[in-house]
């Protein structure tokens, strides 16, 4: 099990997935250095999602491995994963819409709650010092990404911007090892998109590790420390993002694409 | 005259407070899972029976009887979720709701080779006796339905939005697969619902079981009142099964003194199809374009 990389704290090997003949991921190879951020992109129907739900558990992989700090999380359910640490945020937005900002958020930190089913329903003293500690926690998180003034409304009720926010929260509070960005800048004004900016830098900063999966080439090549770029799910660049950009095969499949893509 | 008529509403309010706990029970499993529960009426008259032997084999110590009751109903909701609801997850809804229909069928057969067909009589733990405020005499037994259902909604109320494991269970009613990927233990949740329900139905059984004879089909008529009371009250909504609970025990009751007593079921579900007909989402409920 030798790739041994110190740095490295996600390591895809060989990921392949096949949806009957269709091979939607072929052999891919991704590294996610501690404290960096890569950006996974390519065109529609590259097999950017699938891969993203390759890696949170949703399904198996037909071959190959995620190692997450070393460890095999291949086989692992999605909720398994994400305890273990790879934590994702949504395209689409899948906030719980009906419960507050300040619930959705704590039900990240029940994800990664201690206390068991038994010491809920008893509410004994243990139970109720972790959730004082989550509700602190996802307070300050909260007042960090300015949602403090909306903690007890109804998600439905938040403008889209701060719904987009509140899906970052809700994942950080699990302390994820790898946060995976799923098109965090989708459908956000250019205001918006700068604030996501500063946060995101901030978050790695920090020495968060990040998946970033975006559109917006402008956002990867200001974030991204490094860009893997798929096409018919296999990957066809990783580099930095200068050296992505001039590359011939990401060019012709990628980039030359993506006026005919914006058009439609 | 007015001391009949409160007579006849705190009956009333007993009997749909029955109906209520049963279709609070049904709406639990219907806002976690999206399963309509056709087994309802099957529990509730389970717990009737399981209770009836329990208090037997307890020697009347109806603390423990009622006590064995919900280890008993939990035990059936565990074998539920692992024999029925856990193997046809992934299938549509409309298979699990089948299901159900196919349990409670089980259910009955089951009773029916246990306690046999004959009717019996089951005491309350109030005893016999009533109290009277002035010319309204009311039975123990109608004040302990109401205050044990007035202590299970507060309970419900504090478990589903006042604890974590209601945040959970609430989360993942409302998507199951983005509450999984942040973490959330889906399958211990799933369990705690099908023990709820069974649980919640059983002491509807306990409750209704001292007012009326029991036999094995008792409960079905209750669990189609209780349908009746969620049309009436709102598929969705908490409140509206506990009201419509009431008013379907409201109506049957009064309907039984002012208008016959054979036309008190004909009158529920007449209410329910005007509902229908005129108000489809029922009180409280949201229209079905609200949803999802």
């Amino acid at each position: 099990m030798a790739e041994s990389s110190p740095d490295a704290i996600l390591q895809v090997r060989g990921l392949t997935h096949r949806f009957g003949g269709l091979l939607a991921v072929s052999d891919v190879n991704l590294d996610i250095v501690r404290g960096t951020l890569l950006a996974l992109i390519g065109p529609n129907g590259a097999g950017k999602s699938t891969t993203v739900n390759l890696l949170t558990g949703v399904i198996t992989p037909t071959s190959g491995r995620i190692l997450l700090e070393g460890q095999d999380i291949v086989g692992c359910s999605s909720s398994a994963a994400a305890r273990a640490g790879m934590v994702r945020t949504f395209q689409n937005g899948r906030l719980f819409k009906r419960l507050t900002v300040l619930e959705n958020v704590l039900t990240g930190a029940d994800g990664r709650a201690k206390t068991s089913l038994f010491d809920a329903i008893t509410r004994n003293s243990r139970f109720r010092a972790e959730e004082d500690a989550f509700r602190h926690s996802a307070m300050e998180l909260l007042t960090e990404l300015k949602l403090d003034g909306d903690a007890d409304r109804q998600v439905g009720e938040l403008p889209y911007g701060k719904q987009r926010t509140l899906e970052i929260a809700r994942a950080l509070i699990l302390q994820p090892r790898v946060l995976l960005l799923d098109e965090p800048a989708a459908g956000l004004n250019s205001g918006e998109v700068e604030e996501l900016i500063s946060y995101v830098s901030l978050l790695r900063s920090r020495g968060l590790s990040i998946l970033l999966i975006e559109h917006n080439m402008g956002l990867v090549m200001r974030l991204a420390d490094r860009v893997a770029v798929l096409n018919f799910g296999e990957k066809i660049a990783d580099g930095t993002p200068a050296e992505v950009r001039s590359n011939e095969r990401v060019l012709e499949a990628y980039l030359g694409r993506k006026a005919s893509h914006a058009a439609g | 005259m007015s001391a009949q008529v409160l007579q006849l509403a705190i009956n009333a309010l007993a009997a749909g407070c029955i109906y209520a706990v049963v279709a609070l029970s049904v709406e639990i499993a219907y806002e976690s899972t999206g399963v309509v529960n056709f087994a309802a009426g099957q529990l509730v008259t389970a717990g009737a029976l399981i209770g009836l032997s329990a208090v037997a084999y307890t020697k009347f110590n109806f603390l423990p009887a009622y006590l064995l009751v919900i280890v008993g109903m939990s035990m059936i909701g565990i074998v539920f979720l692992i024999c029925v609801y856990l193997p046809l997850r992934r299938q549509s809804v409309l298979t699990i709701v089948i299901g159900t229909v196919g349990v409670g069928i089980f259910i009955q057969n089951v009773m029916l080779l246990t306690w046999g067909p004959l009717p019996k009589s089951v005491r309350s733990p109030m005893g016999s006796g009533a109290i009277k405020f002035g010319d309204v005499s009311v039975s123990l037994h109608v004040l302990y339905v109401i205050g044990v259902t007035a202590l299970l909604i507060i309970g419900m109320y504090l478990l589903l939005y006042r604890s974590s494991l209601g945040r959970q269970f609430r989360a993942t009613a409302q998507d199951p697969e983005a509450a999984t990927l942040m973490g959330i233990r889906v399958k211990q949740l799933y369990a705690l619902n099908w023990i709820l329900v069974c649980v919640l139905s059983g002491i509807a059984g306990l409750l209704f079981a001292p007012m009326w004879l029991v036999d094995v089909t008792s409960g079905d008529n209750i669990g189609l009142k209780a349908f009746a009371a969620i049309m009436i009250g709102g598929f969705g909504s908490v409140p509206g099964a506990i009201l419509g609970g009431i008013i379907v025990g409201a109506i049957e009751i009064f309907g039984a003194f002012y208008v016959s007593s054979a036309f008190k079921d004909a009158l529920v579900f007449a209410l329910m199809f005007l509902f229908l007909l005129v108000r489809p989402q029922g009180i409280f409920g949201e229209r079905a374009a609200d949803r999802a």
